[in-house]
């Protein structure tokens, strides 16, 4: 589902802290380690769901490599594109190579199948040039990466592009800054930052926060009304438009 | 309630019991607050009001020899779990009224000075003037006595002063008038009456115990063990062989 609401994090505070009966902040831990936790929760939320999508857009580096930024993880779409950043006129996708490495920078690379299938000599894998000059039309551009380490490598063909777009999955705001938190998630962070409190107090005081922890742990984790699993499947669901054009579409497709 | 009702009442039940004690009107007056003391921590325990809370709206901030900010706390403060004895500190600044009073905006969190150290491990619990803390050193620094809260996070800006909130208990070298009122319930006051007439009833006995009449007192065993003491053989001796 896709939202645009949010909800504030002193939103978030008053109830959490008002559950856990510490509304002054002086039970031993301060209001930033609530923050801490609502931004962990987030952070596991958005590594389980990917429901957090950023766009980056670049000039085409001359090293043929980009670093993914930081807070981000899971490349989903790249793109090369003519045009400027705001405007772009002709776009390229760019496809995932396996084992395709050019890890210090440039054109050069090292990759078990060559683009070019100059690795003819192979006796494993031989006449790969022979073989695919003549299909497909292999020997054009191709425009591929991989990635080692954090680094996105391009192909050399890629350069015959001024720029790159790059979708990524993000884990939430970077440490430090307040968390952005989708209405639809709200009973999932409460849950977790009240389990995770009661879970802090259990080596305190054990006996009177175990059983706290358990109710908690129960209420975030249950697998059919668990406020996580809930979060989990409200974000991977569709909106209603989507099912419906996919409906109209898978309907229609054999009847055509 | 006024100490002056309370003194005297408690004076009279003193004269009446213990006639030759000579209890003195400033004995009375200091044992009232002592329990008072007491009866005040019991009773915000209980309540969790703000019935001993005062507020001090200018606290003028000090720098140490360290450069670290600090201010002298204002009057004695209740010793509860927690720091809890200071209500609030915030910054002496209404920044924008329509929000809320400055101290529901921003203030200034309670740590112990073990665990600031701690602080610094998360960016989220980091000190910064967004996010300040205190902690307290009430006994001595290099040998000298202090009763001082220390901010934390306020290295990079200067401020004057802070407003704070306390949970504070009587001390008995201010109580000029005795014609001011007792910071407690009035239904505490048979309490306190009640406990001041036994701390006084133990401090009267206390003197009869330590009298050196002269006499002795030691125990039966004692004297026995004593006088067999000296009936004892000499260890000295040599024994004969027969």
């Amino acid at each position: 589902m896709n939202s645009n609401d949010f909800v504030s994090i002193e939103h978030l505070l008053a109830e959490i802290s008002s559950t856990v009966n510490d509304m002054e902040f002086k039970r031993g831990f301060p209001k930033g380690w609530y923050i801490s936790r609502i931004q962990d929760a987030i952070q596991e939320l958005s590594i389980d769901t990917y429901w957090l999508k950023i766009q980056e857009d670049y000039e085409f580096p001359k090293g043929f490599q980009i670093k993914m930024p930081e807070n981000t993880f899971n490349l989903r779409e790249i793109y090369l594109y003519t045009g400027t950043i705001c405007n772009p006129i002709k776009s390229q996708v760019v496809y995932w190579k396996r084992l395709f490495n050019n890890n210090y920078s440039g054109d050069g690379y090292t990759a078990k199948v060559k683009d070019d299938g100059s690795n003819s000599a192979d006796i494993f894998q031989p006449n790969q040039s022979l073989r695919s000059s003549n299909n497909h039309n292999f020997g054009k551009a191709k425009y591929y990466y991989n990635v080692i380490n954090g680094v996105i490598m391009f192909s050399k063909d890629c350069a015959a592009f001024p720029y790159v777009r790059i979708m990524f999955n993000g884990m939430g705001v970077p440490n430090g800054e307040l968390p952005i938190v989708p209405r639809f998630f709200e009973r999932a962070v409460v849950d977790y930052v009240e389990e995770k409190f009661y879970n802090a107090m259990k080596s305190r005081d054990p006996r009177t926060y175990r059983a706290l922890w358990t109710d908690a742990y129960q209420k975030l984790n249950d697998l059919v009304n668990g406020s996580w699993n809930k979060a989990r499947k409200r974000v991977k669901s569709m909106d209603s438009a989507e099912k419906e054009s996919m409906e109209e579409y898978i309907s229609s497709m054999y009847h055509k | 309630m006024t100490y002056r009702y309370v003194v005297y009442d408690l004076q009279k039940s003193f004269n009446s019991t213990f006639d030759d004690a000579h209890t003195t009107l400033p004995q009375i007056l200091y044992w009232v607050t002592v329990i008072a003391n007491k009866l005040m921590v019991q009773q915000n325990l209980v309540t969790n009001s703000d019935l001993f809370t005062s507020v001090f709206n200018s606290v003028e901030v000090f720098t140490d020899e360290n450069g670290r900010s600090y201010i002298d706390l204002p009057t004695q403060i209740m010793d509860l779990p927690n720091n809890s004895g200071i209500v609030y500190i915030t910054y002496n600044l209404e920044t924008c009224k329509c929000e809320g009073p400055a101290f529901a905006q921003k203030w200034f969190q309670g740590v112990n000075l073990g665990a600031v150290q701690h602080l610094y491990l998360d960016e989220y619990t980091k000190p910064s003037t967004n996010n300040p803390y205190f902690y307290r050193i009430a006994h001595s620094i290099d040998g000298v006595n202090v009763n001082r809260i220390y901010l934390l996070g306020l290295e990079c800006i200067e401020i004057e002063d802070v407003e704070i909130a306390i949970k504070s208990t009587i001390d008995p070298s201010n109580i000029c008038d005795l014609d001011a009122e007792i910071p407690l319930p009035n239904e505490l006051i048979q309490d306190l009456m009640t406990q001041v007439l036994q701390l006084g009833k133990f401090v009267t006995l206390m003197p009869a115990d330590i009298t050196n009449t002269g006499a002795d007192e030691r125990s039966t065993n004692e004297a026995q063990y004593s006088a067999k003491n000296t009936t004892l053989p000499d260890a000295s001796s040599t024994p004969t062989n027969q």
